[in-house]
């Protein structure tokens, strides 16, 4: 999905990221791992970004 | 060079520094606990634990400690203050305070902390240069009936995201969590009771959540997380705040 995006636009994502390079498969994974077995009842309802810098909020 | 990872945590005696302090040893971590005061703690020293008593109103102070620390590769930025004043009632010394160990200590924590990460970054560009994780709360994002407070944790986002664009390109996470209500004295004490009411009546669970709760979202960031996710703030509210 991330390959077939023009260009200009994975460079204007790359220009902000932190690391300088893409997101691997693994690394979400391993975020959606996290949510899916030992994340807190209390955690709940809320969006975990995984993106490096390139959307803070 | 020791073979176990080495976590300093500051307000590490009570609360959510406390719980901290036991999710990291769990996970095979040395704690150096930093506190202004042990007493009433049951934090005991031992081979695993270091006990280092430290005001942080002493910032200028602040690089010596560390310096004195040795290694540390996790930083957990928990201590804070909350002197529950509305703004007409705070003193000088009030909003100084909160000021000085919310905002200028950890900063200052982080910026010499930091240092030693980077060395071992140049040392072993591949290899984990260390993990850093503040502690903030939703007030960062909501009007709040302790304004200082949630201005020195709006303050904590920001520097959580500059210093990870600093130190991101050297291996170094910078994240934060942002809890709701947690079963703490500065929850229970310390905060207004308008506030935690405020809070309660969104709350999906109708109760508060733990510190264990809590702690457990700072391990995953101090241990498990991926390098990728940098700059970010993990809200733990069960719906007292959405965003």
């Amino acid at each position: 999905m991330y390959e077939q995006l023009p260009q200009s636009r994975k460079d204007g994502v790359m220009r902000s990221v932190y690391s300088g390079r893409a997101c691997t498969p693994q690394e979400v994974a391993q975020a959606i791992l996290w949510l899916g077995s030992a994340s807190p009842e209390y955690m709940n309802g809320m969006t975990l970004d995984v993106n490096n810098g390139a959307y803070p909020r | 060079m020791p073979g176990h990872r080495v976590a300093l945590v500051t307000g590490a005696a009570r609360g959510i520094g406390r719980a901290i302090v036991d999710a990291l040893a769990a996970d095979g971590f040395h704690i150096v606990a930093l506190d202004l005061d042990f007493e009433g703690s049951d934090l005991v020293e031992s081979g695993s634990l270091a006990l280092v008593r430290y005001d942080l109103t002493d910032i200028a102070g602040i690089a010596a400690l560390v310096a004195s620390l040795g290694r540390i590769d996790v930083l957990i930025n928990n201590a804070g203050v909350q002197p529950g004043l509305a703004i007409d009632d705070y003193t000088e010394a009030a909003r100084e305070r909160a000021l000085a160990v919310n905002l200028k200590a950890p900063v200052e924590l982080i910026r010499t902390v930091s240092q030693q990460m980077l060395e071992r970054h140049r040392a072993h560009p591949s290899g984990a240069a260390g993990r850093i994780v503040n502690l903030t709360s939703v007030a960062a994002f909501m009007a709040h009936t302790d304004l200082w407070y949630g201005v020195t944790k709006a303050g904590i986002v920001s520097f959580t995201r500059s210093f990870a664009a600093r130190l991101g390109p050297q291996g170094i996470q910078v994240n934060a969590v942002a809890p709701g209500p947690i079963d703490t004295d500065m929850l229970n004490k310390a905060a207004q009771p308008e506030r935690r009411a405020e809070l309660m009546q969104r709350v999906w669970s109708h109760r508060t959540g733990t510190p264990q709760e809590l702690a457990e979202v700072v391990r995953w960031l101090a241990a498990d997380a991926p390098v990728i996710l940098n700059g970010a703030v993990i809200d733990v509210t069960d719906g007292c705040f959405l965003r």
